[in-house]
């Protein structure tokens, strides 16, 4: 899952509280997660065009920040020249569901832009075969079909959800064996403390017997070696010496977590190589997903998976959770030896009535609140 | 007359120290009603100097004025006969096992089989803390030893402290309830 950031402008305080509440609570409907940041730092700016102050900045905003998406946001902006617009009335917040249906169409964009730059790069790179592959190297297939949810029609357990976005799924496949997740694997596979290094970045410090690593940068800031091609990504074995003296100054992170980051932003939403999402799976048990910001997504397609065998489409359709995130969630799983592969499919019948699905859902919600606050 | 608001339960068990008090504590939205006492049990004492006697009692408001009760219970195995008590209407159990424990497995294998009447048709989830102080055993253990026993409850890792780590373990008991 990749982080965008949207900045404000034009806004009132109050409308900015109300616009931020909208896409905390668009969570589970959005593909990607939103953070809030300041313009120059903003992968997208939503302008307020209800007030005069907004379309004066317009103009000032669309020209000091040229390579940025802007959106405009308002009540009468049918003919407003941009391809990104938003409704939204002089009082109110937009709608959840158009907010969230805008912003997977921009995170798609940003994430095709990025992956035609990411593309490009490795052309030009030659990727070598590993000598020692964790997973056997396979030839590169397209997925057959385009397939997106855009049809998606909520099943009655899920009508009181958010609705799915009609987000493409990339028909692309992904091999790890490309990607730093898979000089991931190899280090676990190998289980000595380890020196990875990447560029000039600072280098990562792998101790896999302790499920821990070590690095100057957060997690959220390695998104460019998750990205990498693995030809450009070198392992060395080190000394406890030579480690311990490496780790001093270093945060410490969990592998665990890392491997979920590093399956999600190296994907970016496409399948694994050699599978289908036609493919009658279920998960063999439920996997460390703490720490995990999409945690609420995974807990319920840990919960599903575990008890029914069927395949990638039908888990969407009926958690309601869209197809992106359970094709990460299934890639993560499979890395990790947690899928099993059935011939055929088994749903467990599970019958609850509609007020004690409520109340779950209330619970839920009511945990989420208190979930924001402690953030804030 | 007024009508009479539902009122929901979830009961948090396990070994002492695990975290029982803290994590109803870090959700809870009023101050939590708890009995801690001084310690009198010799496995309590070496963990320890006060621990939970009957209950602890935390609550969050849902709409319309319904409740979701949090009970914890008592620590000390004395006060074992509380568990079945408190689990009376339950939704479901969390098990909270310290990983720093010398036994965490046969104490998870201990809370199951205190519960074991009321998890035939409630659901549980195992919370594993103090696990950055002690990553072994790691959770596949605990999942390999539910596997033997036949049940499939999930096992997370959480910080009884972190209020987000408690809403993942309450998420998890919700999503078991609803799809597992």
């Amino acid at each position: 899952m990749k982080t965008y950031f949207f900045a404000l402008s034009g806004f009132s305080k109050q409308a900015q509280v109300s616009f931020k509440a909208v896409v905390s609570l668009g969570y589970r409907a959005l593909a990607n997660e939103w953070t809030y940041s300041p313009a120059e730092h903003a992968d997208v700016i939503v302008i307020d065009l209800n007030n005069a102050t907004g379309r004066i900045l317009w103009d000032k905003v669309k020209q000091k920040y040229s390579k940025t998406i802007l959106v405009a946001c308002g009540e009468n902006i049918e003919n407003f020249n941009t391809p990104h617009k938003l409704k939204k009335n002089p009082t109110s917040p937009p709608s959840l569901g158009e907010l969230c249906q805008a912003f997977n169409e921009i995170a798609q964009q940003l994430s095709s832009d990025q992956g035609n730059r990411r593309d490009k790069q490795q052309a030009s790179a030659s990727i070598p075969v590993s000598s020692s592959p964790v997973i056997a190297p396979l030839e590169e297939e397209k997925l057959k079909p385009s397939i997106t949810t855009a049809n998606y029609k909520p099943t009655p357990s899920t009508t009181d959800r958010l609705t799915v976005t009609n987000a493409t799924v990339s028909t692309e496949s992904f091999n790890p064996n490309n990607y730093f997740i898979g000089q991931l694997q190899r280090i676990i596979k190998n289980n000595q403390l380890t020196l990875c290094q990447f560029q000039d970045h600072p280098p990562l410090l792998f101790d896999p017997q302790n499920n821990n690593f070590y690095c100057k940068l957060a997690m959220d800031q390695l998104d460019s070696i998750y990205q990498a091609s693995a030809n450009q990504i070198t392992l060395k074995e080190v000394t406890q010496n030579a480690f311990d003296l490496h780790i001093a100054q270093l945060s410490k992170a969990s592998i665990t977590a890392l491997f979920w980051k590093a399956s999600s932003v190296g994907s970016q939403g496409r399948l694994l190589i050699n599978h289908k999402l036609s493919d009658i799976i279920h998960l063999t048990r439920w996997p460390d997903v703490a720490h995990n910001p999409k945690n609420n997504q995974f807990l319920t397609l840990s919960a599903f998976m575990n008890n029914n065998a069927t395949d990638l489409n039908t888990i969407s359709k009926t958690t309601g959770i869209i197809l992106t995130d359970v094709i990460e969630f299934y890639n993560t799983c499979e890395l990790l030896g947690l899928i099993s592969h059935d011939e055929t499919p088994y749903l467990h019948k599970k019958t609850i009535d509609d007020k004690t699905r409520q109340i779950y859902r209330t619970i839920s919600s009511k945990l989420s609140k208190i979930k924001r606050k402690h953030l804030d | 007359m007024t009508n009479k608001k539902e009122q929901f339960k979830i009961v948090f068990t396990g070994s002492v120290g695990a975290g029982k008090t803290t994590a109803i504590n870090s959700i809870s939205e009023k101050p939590i009603i708890s009995t801690d006492v001084k310690a009198t049990e010799k496995n309590v004492l070496r963990r320890k100097k006060t621990t939970t006697t009957a209950m602890d009692y935390g609550q969050i408001s849902l709409d319309d004025g319904e409740k979701l009760f949090l009970y914890g219970t008592p620590g000390q195995r004395r006060f074992d006969f509380m568990s079945s008590i408190l689990c009376q209407g339950a939704m479901g159990l969390i098990v909270l096992l310290d990983n720093t424990h010398e036994n965490a497995l046969d104490e998870m294998d201990y809370y199951l089989n205190l519960n074991a009447a009321f998890l035939t048709k409630n659901p549980a989830v195992i919370g594993v803390t103090h696990y950055d102080l002690n990553p072994h055993p790691d959770l596949t253990y605990y999942q390999n030893y539910l596997h033997e026993r036949g049940d499939a409850w999930p096992v997370l890792r959480a910080d009884a402290r972190d209020s987000n780590d408690v809403i993942m373990l309450v998420s998890a008991l919700l999503a078991t309830l609803e799809h597992g």
